[in-house]
């Protein structure tokens, strides 16, 4: 800490940096309470992924081309010519991958622990709209390869917001730049990707890190009494956030960049064929992320299909002004986690049934076919269709 | 870099090696994550070299016929820009790169001299500064005309 003390010290001696400085020490040491695990890093993984797919997305964007002709092309420039280049894209590509599921783990995390409930409603608001930013990061990204995979899955995926009622058809029009998936999309998820979610996504970072700093991790007693001092959290086990917890946090850095690293090299994502807007391939599938609404869309009708998952964000957006009991601690809240674990179960179910769906599977030693709706269908030895 | 709270003089000797170990496995890691980038980012292999034959900036062979007398023009030859003059029948070759700061030099006729358009260097037809700030001259490349190409001597 020598060269920041200096560094400090010659700034402090020209700018007024001082009060700042601590101010910022205080609440950096803060300690976080006894019940604080590893389940408490993942937010700060989530930080540490989005560095690395911000290096490795500048540095794909040096050579990559956002166009319908040299996209695909580019790509497979990237992967197969420039040193590295294919370490890089398939760090990017898992590094999305890791950052939607620790995402996940992070808000569901924090809906078991309670932290959520007041006063820190804000900080879960700015949350899920970070979660939001994430999917969107995916969403807009899939497309940039411009292989068959990513034409087909944007072309089902801004197909259906077209069914909703009144404004369907022009959010629709307004995501694709016109009435098919072509230059103008391909543009728009580019300046999406690159530019506008990157600024959201700082800035609504930025804030939610600054409230979960300020206020600190949430403690697990009830909202109605007050929460423990510093003194106290200490006393009760709680360590300081730096350099404790930030140790702790570093090590969990570096187990998601081991495997990171792993599924880069041992399991790369292959590019499909280039685009072809006249030729659908057969079993098209979103990434694993968004199956469970693209299955949805094979149950229900479209409007409604389209519908859910929005009602559902909307009421995750909002749980900690709907959810305003005083208990934090899960065991206090059967019901609560009730809910959520039925919707848990639900969303995992319409995962899996997305996943099998239009696939042949062995199971117990028979050969199955799973139809559009994951209903399966066994095969007979001889080849023809069973029940 | 010491990042205990609660040190005594006894621990001092355990926590300074781990200190050393942290650091070198920190610079370590910033290693490993810095190579691969610098040899992402490190010039690609270059453009195969056009060979022996003065192309025009599309890759098209000049046509001789094009040079006519007293004229010159820049072209490419084994992808670096060579300036092309015929004068009294025979065709004259120079590395168009100006000495001075890499800007490619030109023929003047009117002049009888070659140009460089940034800070008005002037070569003779045999390379060698006349006037301006080139530190040397520029070298003088042997052409030949095979049908209607040019090529290197």
């Amino acid at each position: 800490m020598k060269i920041l003390t200096l560094i400090i010290e010659w700034a402090s001696d020209r700018y007024p940096v001082k009060p700042a400085w601590t101010r910022i020490s205080h609440h950096v040491r803060k300690p976080v309470p006894a019940h604080t695990n590893f389940l408490f890093t993942l937010g700060s993984l989530a930080i540490f992924l989005f560095a690395i797919q911000v290096v490795t997305g500048l540095l794909m964007m040096v050579y990559y081309k956002p166009s319908v002709r040299d996209a695909y092309a580019s790509v497979l420039f990237i992967t197969e010519e420039v040193p590295f280049g294919w370490l890089i894209r398939q760090v990017h590509t898992w590094g999305a991958n890791l950052m939607v599921l620790v995402v996940l783990l992070h808000t569901l995390k924090t809906f078991i622990y309670g932290g959520y409930k007041r006063p820190r409603e804000m900080t879960w608001v700015l949350g899920v709209m970070l979660f939001g930013i994430v999917l969107g990061f995916g969403f807009t990204g899939y497309l940039l390869p411009w292989d068959q995979l990513a034409f087909w899955a944007t072309t089902v995926a801004t197909e259906a917001p077209g069914s909703m009622p009144f404004a369907g058809p022009f959010i629709a029009e307004l995501m694709r730049g016109g009435p098919e998936v072509g230059e103008a999309t391909l543009g728009r998820f580019f300046v999406a990707h690159v530019a506008l979610l990157p600024i959201a996504l700082l800035g609504v970072m930025a804030l939610h890190l600054l409230l979960v700093r300020l206020q600190g991790t949430s403690p697990l007693e009830r909202t109605d009494v007050p929460e423990p001092t510093s003194e106290e959290k200490l006393q009760a086990g709680g360590k300081p956030f730096f350099p404790h917890h930030m140790i702790t946090e570093g090590i969990a850095a570096y187990l998601i960049l081991g495997i990171l690293l792993t599924l880069a090299i041992l399991a790369p994502f292959h590019l499909a064929e280039p685009a072809n807007p006249f030729e659908t391939p057969v079993g098209i599938k979103p990434e694993w992320y968004f199956l469970p609404m693209f299955q949805l869309l094979k149950y229900l009708p479209e409007p409604v299909a389209v519908a859910l998952p929005g009602i559902f964000g909307l009421v995750l957006l909002l749980l900690p002004f709907i959810d305003r009991s005083v208990e934090r601690h899960p065991k206090k809240r059967p019901v609560a986690m009730a809910l959520g674990a039925a919707v848990l179960v639900i969303t995992l179910t319409l995962g899996i049934l997305g996943k099998v769906s239009e696939t042949n599977l062995t199971l117990f030693g028979s050969d199955y076919h799973f139809d559009a709706k994951g209903i399966p269908h066994l095969i007979e030895k001889d080849g023809g269709p069973g029940q | 870099m010491n990042i205990g709270l609660d040190m005594d003089s006894n621990s001092t000797t355990r926590r300074s090696v781990l200190d050393v170990l942290l650091g070198l496995g920190s610079i370590a890691s910033v290693v490993g994550a810095i190579s691969p980038v610098l040899a992402y980012l490190s010039p690609l292999a270059k453009q195969v070299s056009s060979g022996n034959t003065l192309e025009d900036k599309n890759g098209i062979p000049v046509s001789a016929e094009s040079l006519t007398e007293g004229s010159g023009l820049v072209g490419r030859l084994g992808g670096l820009p060579v300036l092309a003059i015929r004068k009294n029948g025979q065709i004259l070759g120079y590395s168009a790169v100006c000495t001075h700061l890499g800007c490619v030099v030109r023929w003047s006729p009117d002049k009888d001299r070659i140009e460089c358009p940034c800070h008005g260097g002037q070569f003779n037809l045999l390379g060698a500064v006349v006037s301006g700030p080139p530190p040397e001259g520029i070298q003088p490349i042997t052409l030949r005309v095979e049908g209607n190409r040019i090529l290197r001597g």
